[in-house]
């Protein structure tokens, strides 16, 4: 025996078998949905601008629906519709549902209480516990994880502010606050 | 205005991420269906891709080498995940292994014997003669000079003739009674 055809029986061994020619376009649109959901960036958006709190989609479909209800109520629709100031800083919440119940877990993270920073961190820290795999869809509370941390999906979320002024964190999209009857989250500037 | 160049540079990095995604695709998958059981491949690609994604723009020139030295990462990590430490084949992987036998030689005992290696041998003969990389591809993988890759690449292949000469030659016994 020698070195060559050792070398012959390892390449003859190689366990690989060859790709399906659609794996790459399905993987690409998965990492795609997870990596540059529209939904995600639209409200990191709305989070970190919030000296200038409305986008464009935010801004266009809130004109839209305002003048919608203009007939019967333009106060009222503005109110339901306007983002919220997030007033206890001291705590947030991470959904695993787009509902309000006892599903996900409290956060209270790094961040100045009353700082923009706080509610920017209730969003990264959410983020961060869906894509170490503490929180999965429907999870009832933080997941115990054992072992090391692996890289999750991480859900499009979104920031809206709760009726005791918390800031709740939702998997969702620019719609899942109003849907839930909540604010957007919005911090004044002035508390930054 | 510097939004707008913000929004146009963030849509040129996706863009060529995008077609930096679409060559390595098939390589990394195989790179990394060589080191880890089946179930496994799609999380450990999908981990190395976000981990590529977030680090594309620092590097001069993304390259398959400097991708398989992330997924490197993401193996080891999925290794400790299911509790197998280091680069050792798993028996799942042993198991996918194409079961070439022929009159010649029995692929089991240079199955085992490139198990029983070390974790540095087994890795440079799967970049050498699965990965198929040239010498500087794999020294970019391993962060090692090239001089130092063929020098691990020789005793690794010399290690593992040695391991297979006992179990190849077992009718030696029988000829010496």
């Amino acid at each position: 025996m020698n070195s060559e055809y050792v070398a012959e029986r390892i390449e003859a061994m190689n366990p690989v078998t060859s790709t399906s020619p659609h794996k790459v376009e399905q993987a690409w649109a998965a990492f795609s949905a997870t990596q540059f959901a529209p939904g995600r960036s639209a409200s990191a958006r709305r989070i970190t601008l919030l000296g200038r709190q409305w986008s464009r989609l935010g801004l266009a479909s809130t004109l839209a629906l305002t003048a919608s209800f203009a007939g019967i109520g333009i106060a009222a629709a503005a109110e339901l519709l306007s983002p919220a100031p997030v007033t206890n800083l001291a705590v947030a919440h991470c959904y695993t549902l787009d509902q309000i119940g006892s599903n996900g877990t409290d956060v209270a993270e790094a961040g100045t209480p009353g700082s923009v920073a706080q509610v920017n961190n209730a969003l990264g820290t959410c983020q961060m516990l869906w894509r170490d795999g503490f929180l999965a869809a429907g999870a009832p509370r933080a997941i115990h994880v054992t072992g090391p941390i692996t890289v999750h999906s991480v859900p499009s979320l979104v920031v809206c502010t709760m009726t005791n002024g918390t800031a709740g964190v939702f998997p969702g999209d620019d719609t899942t606050c109003r849907t839930l009857g909540l604010h957007d989250a919005l911090l004044s500037s002035s508390s930054k | 205005m510097k939004a707008n160049s913000s929004r146009t540079k963030e849509a040129a990095k996706r863009q060529s991420f995008e077609a930096f995604f679409r060559v390595n695709y098939n390589r990394l998958e195989q790179y990394v269906g060589r080191r880890v059981s089946r179930a496994q491949v799609d999380d450990v690609v999908a981990a190395t891709f976000v981990v590529a994604w977030r680090k594309f723009d620092l590097v001069e020139q993304a390259s398959l080498p400097w991708l398989f030295r992330i997924a490197s990462f993401e193996v080891k990590s999925s290794y400790r995940t299911t509790r197998r430490y280091g680069y050792a084949l798993s028996s799942e992987v042993l198991e996918g292994m194409a079961n070439t036998v022929d009159e010649i030689f029995d692929t089991e005992p240079l199955r085992h014997a490139m198990a029983e290696l070390s974790d540095v041998d087994q890795e440079i003969l799967r970049l050498v003669h699965w990965d198929e990389l040239t010498r500087s591809e794999i020294a970019e993988v391993l962060e090692l000079a090239v001089s130092a890759v063929n020098m691990r690449y020789h005793r690794a292949i010399a290690r593992l003739e040695q391991r297979l000469i006992p179990t190849t030659t077992p009718h030696k016994e029988n000829t010496d009674e």
